[in-house]
Protein backbone atom coordinates (compact mmCIF):
# COMPACT_ATOMS: atom_id res chain seq x y z
CA UNK A 1 0.00 0.00 0.00
CA UNK A 2 1.08 3.62 -0.35
CA UNK A 3 1.98 5.91 2.53
CA UNK A 4 -1.12 7.89 1.69
CA UNK A 5 -3.19 4.77 2.27
CA UNK A 6 -1.34 4.11 5.53
CA UNK A 7 -2.33 7.58 6.70
CA UNK A 8 -5.93 6.94 5.69
CA UNK A 9 -6.10 3.56 7.39
CA UNK A 10 -4.73 5.01 10.61
CA UNK A 11 -6.77 8.22 10.29
CA UNK A 12 -3.44 9.94 10.65
CA UNK A 13 -2.58 13.58 10.07
CA UNK A 14 0.47 14.11 7.87
CA UNK A 15 2.89 16.58 9.46
CA UNK A 16 5.80 16.29 7.04
CA UNK A 17 5.80 14.98 3.50
CA UNK A 18 4.28 16.04 0.21
CA UNK A 19 2.10 14.20 -2.27
CA UNK A 20 5.11 12.72 -4.02
CA UNK A 21 6.49 11.30 -0.77
CA UNK A 22 3.09 9.90 0.18
CA UNK A 23 2.82 8.05 -3.12
CA UNK A 24 5.73 5.81 -2.08
CA UNK A 25 5.02 2.18 -1.25
CA UNK A 26 5.15 0.73 2.24
CA UNK A 27 5.41 -2.98 2.87
CA UNK A 28 7.34 -3.44 6.10
CA UNK A 29 6.84 -2.11 9.62
CA UNK A 30 8.78 -1.82 12.87
CA UNK A 31 6.95 -0.91 16.08
CA UNK A 32 8.27 0.22 19.44
CA UNK A 33 9.48 3.08 21.58
CA UNK A 34 13.10 2.12 22.11
CA UNK A 35 15.42 3.39 19.43
CA UNK A 36 18.28 0.98 20.01
CA UNK A 37 15.84 -1.81 19.34
CA UNK A 38 14.99 -0.26 16.00
CA UNK A 39 18.69 0.04 15.18
CA UNK A 40 19.37 -3.56 16.13
CA UNK A 41 17.35 -4.83 13.18
CA UNK A 42 19.18 -6.36 10.29
CA UNK A 43 16.63 -5.10 7.77
CA UNK A 44 15.32 -1.61 7.06
CA UNK A 45 11.55 -1.28 7.44
CA UNK A 46 9.56 1.26 5.44
CA UNK A 47 7.58 2.49 8.42
CA UNK A 48 8.40 3.02 12.09
CA UNK A 49 5.38 3.18 14.39
CA UNK A 50 6.31 4.68 17.74
CA UNK A 51 5.21 6.80 20.65
CA UNK A 52 8.57 8.52 21.02
CA UNK A 53 8.01 12.19 20.26
CA UNK A 54 11.55 13.51 20.22
CA UNK A 55 13.96 14.44 17.45
CA UNK A 56 15.73 11.18 18.25
CA UNK A 57 12.94 9.26 16.54
CA UNK A 58 13.72 11.21 13.35
CA UNK A 59 17.47 10.85 13.78
CA UNK A 60 17.06 7.11 14.30
CA UNK A 61 14.94 6.87 11.16
CA UNK A 62 17.56 8.86 9.29
CA UNK A 63 20.45 6.71 10.50
CA UNK A 64 18.55 3.49 9.86
CA UNK A 65 17.26 4.56 6.45
CA UNK A 66 13.59 4.40 7.47
CA UNK A 67 11.49 6.73 5.36
CA UNK A 68 8.35 7.13 7.48
CA UNK A 69 7.61 7.69 11.16
CA UNK A 70 4.08 7.30 12.55
CA UNK A 71 3.47 8.72 16.00
CA UNK A 72 0.74 6.96 17.98
CA UNK A 73 -1.41 7.75 21.00
CA UNK A 74 -2.31 11.12 19.50
CA UNK A 75 0.66 12.63 21.25
CA UNK A 76 1.58 16.25 20.54
CA UNK A 77 4.48 16.36 18.11
CA UNK A 78 7.03 19.09 18.90
CA UNK A 79 7.80 21.53 16.09
CA UNK A 80 11.55 20.72 16.11
CA UNK A 81 10.63 17.14 15.30
CA UNK A 82 8.48 18.26 12.35
CA UNK A 83 11.21 20.60 11.11
CA UNK A 84 13.85 17.89 11.30
CA UNK A 85 11.59 15.42 9.48
CA UNK A 86 11.22 17.93 6.65
CA UNK A 87 14.96 18.55 6.57
CA UNK A 88 15.70 14.84 6.45
CA UNK A 89 12.91 14.14 3.93
CA UNK A 90 11.18 11.71 6.27
CA UNK A 91 7.41 11.41 6.15
CA UNK A 92 5.94 12.11 9.58
CA UNK A 93 2.36 11.50 10.60
CA UNK A 94 0.41 11.23 13.85
CA UNK A 95 -2.58 9.02 14.69
CA UNK A 96 -4.85 8.95 17.71
CA UNK A 97 -4.77 5.16 17.61
CA UNK A 98 -2.80 3.29 20.20
CA UNK A 99 0.30 1.36 19.19
CA UNK A 100 -1.42 -2.01 19.62
CA UNK A 101 -4.39 -1.09 17.41
CA UNK A 102 -2.28 0.64 14.81
CA UNK A 103 -0.26 -2.57 14.39
CA UNK A 104 -3.44 -4.63 14.10
CA UNK A 105 -4.83 -2.31 11.44
CA UNK A 106 -1.64 -2.28 9.39
CA UNK A 107 -1.40 -6.05 9.60
CA UNK A 108 -4.95 -6.35 8.28
CA UNK A 109 -3.91 -4.17 5.35
CA UNK A 110 -1.10 -6.55 4.53
CA UNK A 111 1.93 -4.86 6.05
CA UNK A 112 4.44 -7.24 7.58
CA UNK A 113 7.57 -7.05 9.77
CA UNK A 114 9.78 -7.29 6.74
CA UNK A 115 9.31 -7.12 3.01
CA UNK A 116 8.44 -10.41 1.40
CA UNK A 117 7.16 -12.20 4.50
CA UNK A 118 3.49 -13.08 4.24
CA UNK A 119 1.27 -12.08 1.39
CA UNK A 120 0.08 -8.53 1.04
CA UNK A 121 -3.39 -8.09 -0.43
CA UNK A 122 -3.66 -6.18 -3.71
CA UNK A 123 -3.52 -2.48 -2.86
CA UNK B 1 -9.69 -15.96 26.10
CA UNK B 2 -7.24 -16.94 28.82
CA UNK B 3 -3.53 -16.35 29.02
CA UNK B 4 -3.07 -20.08 28.71
CA UNK B 5 -5.00 -20.23 25.45
CA UNK B 6 -3.07 -17.28 24.09
CA UNK B 7 0.19 -18.85 25.16
CA UNK B 8 -0.70 -22.13 23.45
CA UNK B 9 -2.03 -20.55 20.26
CA UNK B 10 0.96 -18.22 19.87
CA UNK B 11 3.61 -20.60 21.14
CA UNK B 12 4.74 -18.30 23.92
CA UNK B 13 7.26 -19.21 26.60
CA UNK B 14 6.15 -18.81 30.21
CA UNK B 15 8.77 -17.30 32.53
CA UNK B 16 6.76 -16.59 35.65
CA UNK B 17 3.27 -16.82 37.11
CA UNK B 18 2.30 -20.25 35.77
CA UNK B 19 -0.49 -20.22 38.31
CA UNK B 20 -1.93 -17.09 36.69
CA UNK B 21 -2.54 -18.52 33.26
CA UNK B 22 -6.29 -18.77 33.72
CA UNK B 23 -6.54 -14.99 33.74
CA UNK B 24 -8.97 -13.67 31.13
CA UNK B 25 -7.51 -11.38 28.51
CA UNK B 26 -9.73 -8.99 26.56
CA UNK B 27 -7.51 -5.99 25.92
CA UNK B 28 -3.94 -5.51 24.85
CA UNK B 29 -1.58 -2.56 25.26
CA UNK B 30 1.80 -2.09 23.65
CA UNK B 31 4.38 0.38 24.92
CA UNK B 32 7.99 0.49 26.09
CA UNK B 33 7.64 3.62 28.18
CA UNK B 34 6.71 2.88 31.77
CA UNK B 35 5.22 6.31 32.32
CA UNK B 36 2.95 5.76 29.33
CA UNK B 37 1.78 2.36 30.58
CA UNK B 38 1.13 3.81 34.03
CA UNK B 39 -0.87 6.62 32.55
CA UNK B 40 -2.71 4.97 29.68
CA UNK B 41 -2.83 1.19 29.79
CA UNK B 42 -6.34 -0.14 30.46
CA UNK B 43 -6.64 -1.90 33.83
CA UNK B 44 -6.34 -5.62 33.36
CA UNK B 45 -4.94 -5.47 29.84
CA UNK B 46 -2.14 -7.65 28.50
CA UNK B 47 1.04 -5.59 28.18
CA UNK B 48 3.36 -6.14 25.22
CA UNK B 49 6.84 -4.69 25.56
CA UNK B 50 10.55 -5.23 25.08
CA UNK B 51 11.45 -3.98 28.55
CA UNK B 52 12.68 -6.79 30.76
CA UNK B 53 14.02 -5.00 33.81
CA UNK B 54 12.56 -5.32 37.26
CA UNK B 55 10.43 -2.16 37.14
CA UNK B 56 7.96 -3.78 34.75
CA UNK B 57 6.67 -5.93 37.60
CA UNK B 58 5.68 -2.97 39.76
CA UNK B 59 3.88 -1.41 36.81
CA UNK B 60 1.99 -4.66 36.15
CA UNK B 61 0.93 -4.84 39.77
CA UNK B 62 -0.21 -1.23 39.93
CA UNK B 63 -2.35 -1.55 36.81
CA UNK B 64 -3.52 -5.07 37.64
CA UNK B 65 -2.37 -6.12 34.19
CA UNK B 66 -3.32 -9.58 32.93
CA UNK B 67 0.32 -10.22 32.26
CA UNK B 68 3.38 -9.12 30.33
CA UNK B 69 4.45 -10.43 26.93
CA UNK B 70 8.08 -9.74 26.09
CA UNK B 71 8.89 -9.62 22.40
CA UNK B 72 11.75 -10.81 20.19
CA UNK B 73 12.37 -13.84 22.37
CA UNK B 74 13.55 -11.72 25.23
CA UNK B 75 13.67 -13.29 28.67
CA UNK B 76 13.12 -11.26 31.82
CA UNK B 77 16.16 -10.52 33.99
CA UNK B 78 16.70 -12.81 36.99
CA UNK B 79 15.59 -10.21 39.47
CA UNK B 80 12.56 -9.49 37.31
CA UNK B 81 11.48 -13.14 37.49
CA UNK B 82 11.97 -13.18 41.26
CA UNK B 83 9.87 -10.05 41.71
CA UNK B 84 7.21 -11.42 39.33
CA UNK B 85 6.87 -14.69 41.24
CA UNK B 86 6.60 -12.82 44.50
CA UNK B 87 3.95 -10.44 43.16
CA UNK B 88 2.09 -13.05 41.14
CA UNK B 89 2.72 -11.49 37.72
CA UNK B 90 2.72 -13.67 34.62
CA UNK B 91 5.55 -12.91 32.21
CA UNK B 92 5.63 -14.68 28.85
CA UNK B 93 7.72 -14.17 25.78
CA UNK B 94 7.05 -14.25 22.07
CA UNK B 95 9.74 -15.22 19.59
CA UNK B 96 8.46 -12.59 17.17
CA UNK B 97 8.97 -8.86 17.15
CA UNK B 98 6.60 -6.27 18.54
CA UNK B 99 4.65 -5.64 15.34
CA UNK B 100 4.02 -9.32 14.60
CA UNK B 101 3.19 -10.14 18.22
CA UNK B 102 0.64 -7.35 18.49
CA UNK B 103 -0.80 -8.32 15.11
CA UNK B 104 -1.24 -11.97 16.07
CA UNK B 105 -2.91 -11.06 19.35
CA UNK B 106 -5.18 -8.78 17.37
CA UNK B 107 -6.01 -11.70 15.06
CA UNK B 108 -6.92 -13.78 18.11
CA UNK B 109 -9.46 -11.15 19.03
CA UNK B 110 -7.59 -9.23 21.71
CA UNK B 111 -8.86 -5.66 21.40
CA UNK B 112 -6.95 -2.40 21.51
CA UNK B 113 -9.34 0.08 23.01
CA UNK C 1 21.04 15.43 -17.84
CA UNK C 2 19.63 18.36 -15.97
CA UNK C 3 20.31 16.77 -12.60
CA UNK C 4 23.99 16.27 -13.31
CA UNK C 5 24.32 19.84 -14.48
CA UNK C 6 22.75 21.09 -11.27
CA UNK C 7 25.11 19.01 -9.16
CA UNK C 8 28.08 20.16 -11.15
CA UNK C 9 26.99 23.75 -10.61
CA UNK C 10 26.77 23.23 -6.85
CA UNK C 11 30.31 21.91 -6.62
CA UNK C 12 31.54 24.69 -8.88
CA UNK C 13 29.92 27.25 -6.59
CA UNK C 14 31.82 25.89 -3.62
CA UNK C 15 35.08 25.80 -5.50
CA UNK C 16 34.63 29.49 -6.29
CA UNK C 17 33.73 30.32 -2.69
CA UNK C 18 36.32 28.40 -0.76
CA UNK C 19 39.90 29.55 -0.47
CA UNK C 20 43.02 27.65 0.48
CA UNK C 21 42.98 29.24 3.94
CA UNK C 22 39.49 27.79 4.54
CA UNK C 23 40.58 24.20 4.07
CA UNK C 24 44.32 23.97 4.73
CA UNK C 25 45.87 22.49 7.84
CA UNK C 26 47.43 25.43 9.67
CA UNK C 27 49.75 23.60 12.04
CA UNK C 28 52.50 22.28 9.91
CA UNK C 29 55.12 19.81 10.93
CA UNK C 30 58.39 20.85 9.32
CA UNK C 31 61.94 19.69 9.05
CA UNK C 32 65.24 21.46 8.48
CA UNK C 33 67.63 20.74 5.62
CA UNK C 34 70.40 19.63 7.99
CA UNK C 35 68.24 16.98 9.66
CA UNK C 36 68.71 13.34 8.76
CA UNK C 37 66.50 10.95 6.81
CA UNK C 38 66.26 8.81 9.93
CA UNK C 39 64.82 11.74 11.84
CA UNK C 40 62.42 12.25 8.96
CA UNK C 41 61.28 8.63 9.07
CA UNK C 42 60.52 8.85 12.78
CA UNK C 43 58.69 12.11 12.32
CA UNK C 44 56.49 10.84 9.48
CA UNK C 45 55.62 7.75 11.44
CA UNK C 46 54.96 9.54 14.72
CA UNK C 47 52.61 12.08 13.16
CA UNK C 48 51.14 9.72 10.59
CA UNK C 49 51.84 12.10 7.72
CA UNK C 50 53.28 11.46 4.32
CA UNK C 51 55.36 14.53 3.70
CA UNK C 52 56.60 17.82 5.12
CA UNK C 53 57.97 21.15 3.95
CA UNK C 54 61.64 21.82 4.57
CA UNK C 55 62.30 25.13 6.25
CA UNK C 56 65.58 26.98 6.42
CA UNK C 57 64.82 29.59 9.06
CA UNK C 58 61.62 31.14 7.79
CA UNK C 59 61.99 30.19 4.19
CA UNK C 60 60.49 27.16 2.50
CA UNK C 61 63.37 25.62 0.59
CA UNK C 62 61.98 22.20 -0.25
CA UNK C 63 59.44 19.42 0.18
CA UNK C 64 60.26 15.92 1.31
CA UNK C 65 57.85 13.02 1.16
CA UNK C 66 57.46 9.38 1.94
CA UNK C 67 58.35 8.63 -1.67
CA UNK C 68 61.74 10.29 -1.12
CA UNK C 69 62.16 8.30 2.09
CA UNK C 70 61.44 5.03 0.32
CA UNK C 71 63.90 5.86 -2.43
CA UNK C 72 66.53 6.56 0.21
CA UNK C 73 65.83 3.32 2.12
CA UNK C 74 65.97 1.31 -1.08
CA UNK C 75 69.25 2.91 -2.13
CA UNK C 76 71.00 1.28 0.81
CA UNK C 77 72.73 4.43 2.03
CA UNK C 78 73.24 4.33 5.77
CA UNK C 79 72.29 7.95 6.34
CA UNK C 80 71.68 11.16 4.43
CA UNK C 81 70.69 14.74 5.02
CA UNK C 82 67.24 15.91 4.08
CA UNK C 83 68.85 18.67 2.03
CA UNK C 84 70.25 16.06 -0.33
CA UNK C 85 67.01 14.18 -0.88
CA UNK C 86 64.36 16.85 -0.90
CA UNK C 87 62.66 18.40 -3.91
CA UNK C 88 64.02 21.90 -4.09
CA UNK C 89 61.98 25.06 -4.71
CA UNK C 90 58.65 23.33 -4.46
CA UNK C 91 55.50 24.74 -5.95
CA UNK C 92 53.60 26.60 -3.31
CA UNK C 93 50.11 27.94 -2.89
CA UNK C 94 48.93 31.27 -1.51
CA UNK C 95 46.44 31.14 1.33
CA UNK C 96 44.01 33.44 -0.47
CA UNK C 97 43.78 31.42 -3.69
CA UNK C 98 40.39 30.04 -4.71
CA UNK C 99 40.15 26.24 -4.67
CA UNK C 100 39.01 26.17 -8.27
CA UNK C 101 42.42 27.39 -9.42
CA UNK C 102 44.33 25.28 -6.96
CA UNK C 103 42.74 22.03 -8.09
CA UNK C 104 44.20 22.42 -11.52
CA UNK C 105 47.67 22.53 -9.98
CA UNK C 106 47.06 19.25 -8.19
CA UNK C 107 46.03 17.75 -11.50
CA UNK C 108 48.82 19.17 -13.60
CA UNK C 109 51.75 18.54 -11.29
CA UNK C 110 50.53 15.31 -9.71
CA UNK C 111 51.99 16.40 -6.38
CA UNK C 112 49.96 15.27 -3.40
CA UNK C 113 50.64 18.21 -1.14
CA UNK C 114 51.62 21.85 -1.31
CA UNK C 115 53.02 24.21 1.29
CA UNK C 116 50.83 27.26 1.73
CA UNK C 117 52.33 30.67 2.23
CA UNK C 118 50.88 34.01 3.19
CA UNK C 119 50.57 36.26 0.10
CA UNK C 120 52.10 39.26 1.88
CA UNK C 121 54.78 37.86 4.16
CA UNK C 122 55.53 34.71 2.14
CA UNK C 123 55.81 32.86 5.44
CA UNK C 124 54.63 29.26 5.72
CA UNK C 125 51.08 29.22 7.13
CA UNK C 126 49.82 25.79 6.32
CA UNK C 127 49.80 22.72 4.14
CA UNK C 128 47.19 21.53 1.66
CA UNK C 129 46.46 18.02 0.45
CA UNK C 130 43.66 16.56 -1.66
CA UNK C 131 42.23 14.97 1.47
CA UNK C 132 42.02 18.34 3.14
CA UNK C 133 40.24 19.80 0.12
CA UNK C 134 37.66 17.02 0.31
CA UNK C 135 37.20 17.46 4.05
CA UNK C 136 36.77 21.18 3.62
CA UNK C 137 34.20 20.75 0.88
CA UNK C 138 32.27 18.19 2.89
CA UNK C 139 32.15 20.56 5.85
CA UNK C 140 30.94 23.36 3.63
CA UNK C 141 28.28 21.10 2.14
CA UNK C 142 27.14 20.12 5.62
CA UNK C 143 26.44 23.75 6.28
CA UNK C 144 24.73 24.47 3.02
CA UNK C 145 23.06 21.57 1.32
CA UNK C 146 19.86 19.94 2.52
CA UNK C 147 19.08 16.23 2.71
CA UNK C 148 16.90 16.34 -0.38
CA UNK C 149 19.76 17.58 -2.50
CA UNK C 150 22.23 15.22 -0.93
CA UNK C 151 20.10 12.18 -1.60
CA UNK C 152 20.37 12.81 -5.30
CA UNK C 153 23.89 14.08 -5.11
CA UNK C 154 26.50 12.21 -6.98
CA UNK C 155 29.90 13.85 -7.10
CA UNK C 156 30.53 16.02 -10.12
CA UNK C 157 33.60 15.05 -12.09
CA UNK C 158 35.91 17.42 -10.25
CA UNK C 159 34.94 16.07 -6.86
CA UNK C 160 35.04 12.52 -8.22
CA UNK C 161 38.60 12.92 -9.41
CA UNK C 162 39.65 14.22 -6.00
CA UNK C 163 37.84 11.46 -4.19
CA UNK C 164 39.29 8.81 -6.46
CA UNK C 165 42.80 9.64 -5.29
CA UNK C 166 42.40 10.52 -1.66
CA UNK C 167 44.43 8.65 0.88
CA UNK C 168 42.76 9.63 4.11
CA UNK C 169 40.05 12.01 5.22
CA UNK C 170 39.57 13.14 8.80
CA UNK C 171 36.40 14.60 10.25
CA UNK C 172 35.81 15.61 13.86
CA UNK C 173 32.72 16.56 15.81
CA UNK C 174 32.34 17.96 19.31
CA UNK C 175 29.67 16.37 21.48
CA UNK C 176 27.91 18.21 24.27
CA UNK C 177 26.65 16.17 27.17
CA UNK C 178 22.90 16.19 27.80
CA UNK C 179 22.22 18.25 24.67
CA UNK C 180 19.40 16.10 23.38
CA UNK C 181 18.36 18.50 20.64
CA UNK C 182 21.68 18.06 18.94
CA UNK C 183 22.34 14.46 19.93
CA UNK C 184 22.70 12.36 16.82
CA UNK C 185 23.29 15.31 14.50
CA UNK C 186 26.95 14.47 13.98
CA UNK C 187 26.12 10.90 13.00
CA UNK C 188 23.45 11.89 10.52
CA UNK C 189 25.83 14.43 8.98
CA UNK C 190 28.50 11.78 8.78
CA UNK C 191 26.09 9.46 7.02
CA UNK C 192 25.49 12.11 4.39
CA UNK C 193 29.22 12.58 3.91
CA UNK C 194 29.78 8.89 3.38
CA UNK C 195 27.02 8.79 0.80
CA UNK C 196 28.60 11.74 -0.97
CA UNK C 197 31.89 9.88 -1.06
CA UNK C 198 30.19 6.98 -2.77
CA UNK C 199 30.83 4.44 -0.01
CA UNK C 200 28.80 1.23 -0.32
CA UNK C 201 25.31 1.56 1.24
CA UNK C 202 25.69 -1.41 3.59
CA UNK C 203 28.91 0.06 4.97
CA UNK C 204 27.33 3.48 5.31
CA UNK C 205 24.48 1.87 7.25
CA UNK C 206 26.75 0.03 9.66
CA UNK C 207 28.91 3.07 10.28
CA UNK C 208 25.87 5.29 10.79
CA UNK C 209 24.30 2.96 13.36
CA UNK C 210 27.57 2.45 15.25
CA UNK C 211 28.36 6.14 15.41
CA UNK C 212 24.81 7.11 16.36
CA UNK C 213 24.76 4.65 19.26
CA UNK C 214 28.20 5.81 20.41
CA UNK C 215 27.15 9.44 20.08
CA UNK C 216 23.96 8.85 22.09
CA UNK C 217 25.89 7.06 24.83
CA UNK C 218 28.26 9.99 25.15
CA UNK C 219 25.48 12.58 25.20
CA UNK C 220 23.33 10.63 27.64
CA UNK C 221 25.97 9.65 30.17
CA UNK C 222 28.94 11.98 29.74
CA UNK C 223 29.62 15.68 30.17
CA UNK C 224 31.28 16.11 26.80
CA UNK C 225 32.97 14.19 24.07
CA UNK C 226 34.72 14.18 20.73
CA UNK C 227 33.78 11.98 17.80
CA UNK C 228 36.45 11.40 15.16
CA UNK C 229 36.31 9.68 11.81
CA UNK C 230 39.15 8.58 9.59
CA UNK C 231 38.07 7.47 6.14
CA UNK C 232 40.80 5.58 4.38
CA UNK C 233 40.64 3.37 1.30
CA UNK C 234 40.78 0.16 3.28
CA UNK C 235 38.71 1.02 6.33
CA UNK C 236 36.62 3.56 8.15
CA UNK C 237 37.70 4.25 11.72
CA UNK C 238 35.42 5.93 14.23
CA UNK C 239 36.28 6.88 17.76
CA UNK C 240 34.23 8.56 20.46
CA UNK C 241 36.11 9.79 23.49
CA UNK C 242 34.00 11.16 26.29
CA UNK C 243 34.62 12.82 29.62
CA UNK C 244 32.15 11.41 32.08
CA UNK C 245 31.47 8.76 34.69
CA UNK C 246 32.99 5.95 32.63
CA UNK C 247 31.88 2.33 32.69
CA UNK C 248 32.53 0.29 35.83
CA UNK C 249 32.38 -3.11 34.21
CA UNK C 250 33.09 -3.02 30.49
CA UNK C 251 32.61 -6.74 30.01
CA UNK C 252 29.15 -6.54 31.49
CA UNK C 253 28.30 -3.49 29.44
CA UNK C 254 28.87 -5.59 26.33
CA UNK C 255 26.08 -7.99 27.30
CA UNK C 256 22.82 -7.30 25.46
CA UNK C 257 20.17 -6.10 27.87
CA UNK C 258 22.55 -4.99 30.60
CA UNK C 259 22.01 -1.36 31.36
CA UNK C 260 22.75 0.96 34.23
CA UNK C 261 20.44 3.58 32.76
CA UNK C 262 18.24 5.59 35.08
CA UNK C 263 14.53 5.72 34.23
CA UNK C 264 14.62 9.09 32.49
CA UNK C 265 16.93 7.62 29.87
CA UNK C 266 14.40 4.90 29.12
CA UNK C 267 11.71 7.51 28.72
CA UNK C 268 13.85 9.00 25.97
CA UNK C 269 13.90 5.77 24.01
CA UNK C 270 17.33 4.56 25.11
CA UNK C 271 18.87 2.69 28.02
CA UNK C 272 17.70 -0.78 27.10
CA UNK C 273 21.26 -2.02 27.15
CA UNK C 274 21.48 -2.47 23.41
CA UNK C 275 23.69 0.40 22.40
CA UNK C 276 27.03 -1.32 22.84
CA UNK C 277 25.86 -4.67 21.45
CA UNK C 278 24.54 -2.78 18.41
CA UNK C 279 27.91 -1.10 17.91
CA UNK C 280 29.64 -4.43 18.18
CA UNK C 281 27.32 -5.97 15.62
CA UNK C 282 28.07 -3.23 13.12
CA UNK C 283 31.81 -3.13 13.60
CA UNK C 284 34.44 -5.39 12.20
CA UNK C 285 36.57 -4.44 15.18
CA UNK C 286 35.44 -2.66 18.33
CA UNK C 287 37.40 -1.57 21.35
CA UNK C 288 36.13 -0.02 24.57
CA UNK C 289 38.38 1.47 27.16
CA UNK C 290 37.02 3.18 30.24
CA UNK C 291 38.25 4.72 33.47
CA UNK C 292 35.50 5.24 36.04
CA UNK C 293 35.33 8.88 37.00
CA UNK C 294 37.27 10.01 33.94
CA UNK C 295 35.58 8.80 30.79
CA UNK C 296 35.17 6.22 28.07
CA UNK C 297 36.62 5.69 24.63
CA UNK C 298 34.81 3.57 22.08
CA UNK C 299 36.52 2.87 18.77
CA UNK C 300 35.22 1.02 15.78
CA UNK C 301 36.75 -0.19 12.52
CA UNK C 302 34.77 -1.16 9.47
CA UNK C 303 36.77 -2.66 6.63
CA UNK C 304 35.78 -1.46 3.23
CA UNK C 305 37.98 -3.68 1.14
CA UNK C 306 38.82 -0.92 -1.25
CA UNK C 307 42.57 -1.17 -0.87
CA UNK C 308 44.30 0.82 -3.55
CA UNK C 309 41.21 1.79 -5.47
CA UNK C 310 38.99 4.86 -5.46
CA UNK C 311 35.69 5.16 -3.59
Amino acid sequence: MTLKEVAEQLSARVLAGGDEDLAAAATSVAAGDMMSDVLARADIPDVLVTGLTTVQAIRTASVAGIKTVVIVRGKPVPQPMIDLAREESIVLMVTAMKLFEACGRLWDCGLRPRAGKGKAPEA
Amino acid sequence: MTLREISDRLGLTVHSGCDRLDTEVTRGYMSDMLSDVMGNAPIGSLWITMQKHKNIVAVAVMKSLAGIVLVKGRAPDEDTVAAAEEEGVAILSSAQGAFATAARLHELGVAGD
Amino acid sequence: MHEQQAQHAKTQELLFELRVADVMRPQVICVRPDQTMTELRNLLREHRISGTPVLDGDEVVGMITIADLIAFLVSGESEARIADKMTRNPQMLFSDQLLVHVIRQFDETRFGRFPVIDPQTHKLVGILTKGLIIEGMLRAMERELKEEEIRQYRASHIFEDLVAEYKEIYLTYELIGRDFDRAGKASTQMKRNLKRLGIRPDIVHRLAVASYEAEMNAVIYADSGVMEFRIAPEEIFMRVRDRGPGIEDVARAMEPGYSSAPDWVREMGFGAGMGIPNIRKCADKMHIQSTPGIGTTVSVRIFTGREGEGA
